[in-house]
């Protein structure tokens, strides 16, 4: 198989801190893999060295062969990026702002206008394609983020969060057309710390721990390795979580004070 | 504006341009995109750099250049009234750009929306910089035009002195553009990312000090006039930039006495390398670079001290938990916001700046002791009194308005302890803390008595100040983006308050012959400051109410298709 996505012990601190430590995995070709880890586990981070936002300390990352960070405009050109945090221009109408982001992707003028129409209808929100972006929701934001993300059709799609704020709907049409995307041969690489969403979505999970990849398997392998049930047994398991009871009473306890 | 555009359009395709851009590693369809963006966004306000709207500001600067070109009256030698166009023009315009390049080159909020797509550090910068550009042409021509055409009035003047003196006044526009854009460079290439935004603030910080310098080269101006053909030392040697602009100016006219092109050319050519230098920081990596400063910050953990018992005392003060909570979000915001911070800080300066010095000099007597004439300690309540017009007018606003998100999800039922809070955020930075500094300088310098009773009056016009600003106060503290309104508001504020001040200083004048007349209107002020803060205090309220409505339902903008 293809390999699309490569990394070889990537390091990467910030500040003082260390945030990923000899990060290994490779992504092949029509791979839906997730990408699991508490918050400030170093999902994100990961995300966006592979997005070329961020230059890796050190180790090897190579997108579809182009090395980064040199290769980095090559590399950007086939990736479809959700960001965790909707960072738009708000003073741009949503048309704008899809309309800038497939011109700067170079797509043909008239092919662009089709799509943006489509995918905002698509997503319900056609109608508010003229408001500025400073006027919409969350949810709202999110799904022109997701249609800018889509607009140049990319070999890879690297996803941090992307149902954040969705409704119900626009949930489930996203999730069966990454599935679909996926059986038309693009990578996808979902990070999320919603154990349910990963767990039904994708076929492979890469699991980051306090910076360190401790876990990279399909789903039934981690399972019978771990003699857990479900996928949140199994993350519990491997970070070392152990039972929440303790804390919920802790919790509560605080709550009370 | 769409002759313009196709113009523009058309310069872009020709093959020199596209030339000239390949070898730059520019996308000149990229380059065009970028430059309607800036340009879009700069129109509907999102940058904060260019701060003033642009035909406004090109208005305010052609209103003052008319001023400067009254000089033509003084009957001064060619090259002299050039120094002083030229030198005013480079001074303003170095003031201008430098925040302007700051917020565009080492603040990039948007690099967060674009890093990610396929653009070229080199490519993104070159737009950066035609955007800095054209405001910078923009001002010039607002700034030149009228001194130019003065220009002809004076004696050895030909008829093509207006355009000698705008291309000489462009390419000194530009140098200073260059100048300060490749700064931002050398920053790039020797601050850590985490540190730029600091570092950004210190360089306003220093380009706030030129007009001491505009002082200096204008007593030197009159000095060489007065050595009548003695030039050259007074005004520096031709190393000097100023110099070059001027030599190019005069073109044509008289030769510019002891101008040596030998160094002129050395000048030119270190600086040009120097520059260069700073313009390889922007290469490729800046799109990188940019989106690691924009979540840096110059420390990332800071444990705050814990002053529980004073924070239990401004929670009764201000009437409960909710005052004593907006009080340290507003004290901790007000030394950390990176937006308020450096809009306070050169003011903060010209105040310590107005002080140190003539304490430094010995200078500052009693105000008390009336034959020496009139003191500098009358300033004292009107500088803190400008800081309190500034510090009111921006505390609303922030670079970061996501944050106040936290205000929409409080059970506020009163507003009025959430402002007394922030009032007092503001009253003690302003007017305690300064006031026990001056406390104890003044006992040192005057004598228990004296310094008790200036302290007294100077505390309560400098209360009554801060009362009368709360007025500015436009929303809950930190949590609105900021407007540009606000600084054009300011620029006519500023000078008002100036001319307020000065008849309020004269009159403490008046008013410091009697010891008694002070120590009654200092109660007087007193109670003035006590009650306009009780009444202002309940329009701050209001603003927070409207604020937080505001906050929590955003007005529906629809814009028509552009295309």
């Amino acid at each position: 198989m293809l390999k699309t996505i490569e990394v070889e012990g990537l390091r990467f601190r910030y500040h003082t801190a260390d945030v990923l430590h000899d990060i290994s995995f490779c992504l092949e070709r029509g791979q839906m893999v997730g990408l699991l880890g508490a918050n400030g586990a170093g999902k994100t981070t990961t995300l966006k060295i592979l997005t070329g936002i961020l230059p890796p300390g050190a180790g090897r990352v190579r997108i579809n062969g182009f090395s980064l960070p040199e290769q980095a405009l090559e590399a950007k050109r086939i990736i479809g990026y959700v960001p965790e945090s909707p960072g738009v221009y708000e003073s741009l109408t949503a048309l704008e702002y899809l309309q800038l982001i497939g011109r700067l992707r170079e797509i043909e003028e008239n092919r662009l206008k089709e799509k943006i129409l489509t995918l905002l209808e698509i997503f319900d929100i056609e109608k508010q394609r003229f408001s500025r972006l400073a006027t919409f929701s969350k949810g709202m934001r999110q799904k022109v983020l997701i249609t800018a993300a889509l607009l140049h059709d990319p070999p890879i799609l690297l996803l941090d969060e992307p149902l954040t704020g969705l409704d119900v709907s626009t949930s489930l049409i996203f999730k069966d057309l990454l599935h679909a995307l996926s059986q038309e041969g693009k990578t996808i690489l979902y990070s999320s710390h919603i154990l349910d969403v990963v767990e039904k979505m994708c076929n492979r999970v890469l699991i980051i721990h306090q910076g360190s990849l401790i876990a990279d398997d399909t789903l039934d392998s981690l399972k019978n390795q771990n003699k857990g049930g479900s996928l949140e047994e199994v993350f519990r398991q491997l970070t070392q979580a152990g039972s929440t009871t303790p804390t919920v009473s802790r919790a509560l306890g605080a709550m009370k004070l | 504006m769409t002759s313009y555009l196709s113009l523009r359009n058309k310069l872009l395709e020709t093959r020199a341009i596209r030339k000239l851009f390949r070898a730059l590693g520019i996308d000149s369809q990229q380059y065009r995109l970028l430059l309607d963006l800036f340009r879009t966004l700069g129109s509907r306000q999102e940058f904060m750099g260019t701060k003033l709207n642009l035909n406004k500001a090109v208005g305010f600067y052609f209103a003052l250049s008319l001023l400067i070109s009254l000089a033509v009256f003084a009957r001064l030698p060619l090259q002299v009234y050039l120094l002083i166009t030229l030198g005013y023009n480079m001074l303003l315009l170095f003031l201008v750009v430098v925040q302007d390049a700051s917020n565009s080159l080492l603040n990039p909020a948007e690099s967060s929306v674009l890093a990610h797509q396929p653009i070229l550090g080199s490519t993104y910068v070159a737009a950066k910089l035609t955007h800095i550009f054209v405001l910078v042409a923009a001002f010039v021509f607002a700034l030149n035009l009228a001194p130019a055409v003065a220009g002809l009035y004076l004696s050895g003047t030909r008829w093509y002195y207006p355009f000698s003196h705008l291309m000489a006044a462009f390419l000194a526009g530009l140098f200073i553009a260059f100048l300060v854009c490749s700064l931002c460079g050398w920053l790039f290439l020797f601050v850590a990312p985490a540190k730029l935004k600091n570092a950004a603030i210190w360089m306003q910080l220093i380009a706030f000090l030129a007009p001491v310098f505009l002082f200096r080269l204008v007593r030197f101006s009159l000095e060489e006039r007065a050595l009548a053909g003695v030039t050259a030392k007074a005004i520096g040697s031709s190393w000097m930039p100023w110099r070059w602009f001027v030599a190019l100016g005069l073109l044509g006219h008289s030769r510019y006495p002891e101008f040596s092109a030998w160094e002129a050319g050395a000048g030119c050519m270190m600086t040009f390398v120097l520059m260069a230098l700073g313009f390889r920081a922007f290469q490729k990596d800046y799109l990188i670079n940019a989106s690691t400063l924009v979540q840096g910050s110059a420390r990332s953990t800071i444990r705050s001290s814990d002053w529980s018992s004073l924070g239990l005392f401004i929670g009764r003060l201000t009437g409960g938990q909710s005052g004593r909570g907006a009080f340290s979000f507003a004290s901790i915001m007000l030394r950390r916001d990176w937006h308020f911070r450096r809009q306070i800080f050169p003011f903060i300066l010209a105040v310590l700046m107005s002080l140190i010095g003539p304490i430094i000099k010995g200078a500052i007597a009693s105000p008390f002791v009336q034959a020496q004439g009139f003191s500098l300690v009358y300033l004292i309540p009107q500088a803190f009194g400008f800081l309190s017009i500034v510090a009111c007018s921006m505390v609303s606003y922030t670079a970061e308005p996501q944050g106040a998100s936290l205000f929409i999800a409080l059970p506020v039922g009163r507003l009025r302890p959430l402002a007394r809070g922030v009032y007092l955020s503001l009253w003690i930075p302003i007017v305690g803390v300064p006031h026990l500094f001056l406390l104890v300088s003044c006992t040192w310098l005057w004598g228990v008595k004296d310094a008790l009773l200036f302290i007294f009056f100077s505390l309560s016009l400098v209360s009554l100040y801060l009362s009368l600003m709360l007025l500015r106060i436009e929303g809950l503290p930190f949590a609105n983006p900021f407007r540009v309104s606000v600084v054009s508001d300011m620029n006519v504020i500023i000078p008002i308050a100036i001319v307020l001040g000065a008849i309020i200083s004269g009159l403490q004048w008046l008013l410091f012959h009697r010891v008694a007349l002070v120590f009654g209107s200092a109660v007087m002020l007193s109670l003035l400051a006590f009650v306009t803060a009780h009444i202002n205090l309940g329009k701050v309220e209001s603003e927070f109410a409207k604020n937080l409505q505001l906050l929590a339902c955003p007005p529906q903008t629809i814009l028509k298709e552009s295309e």
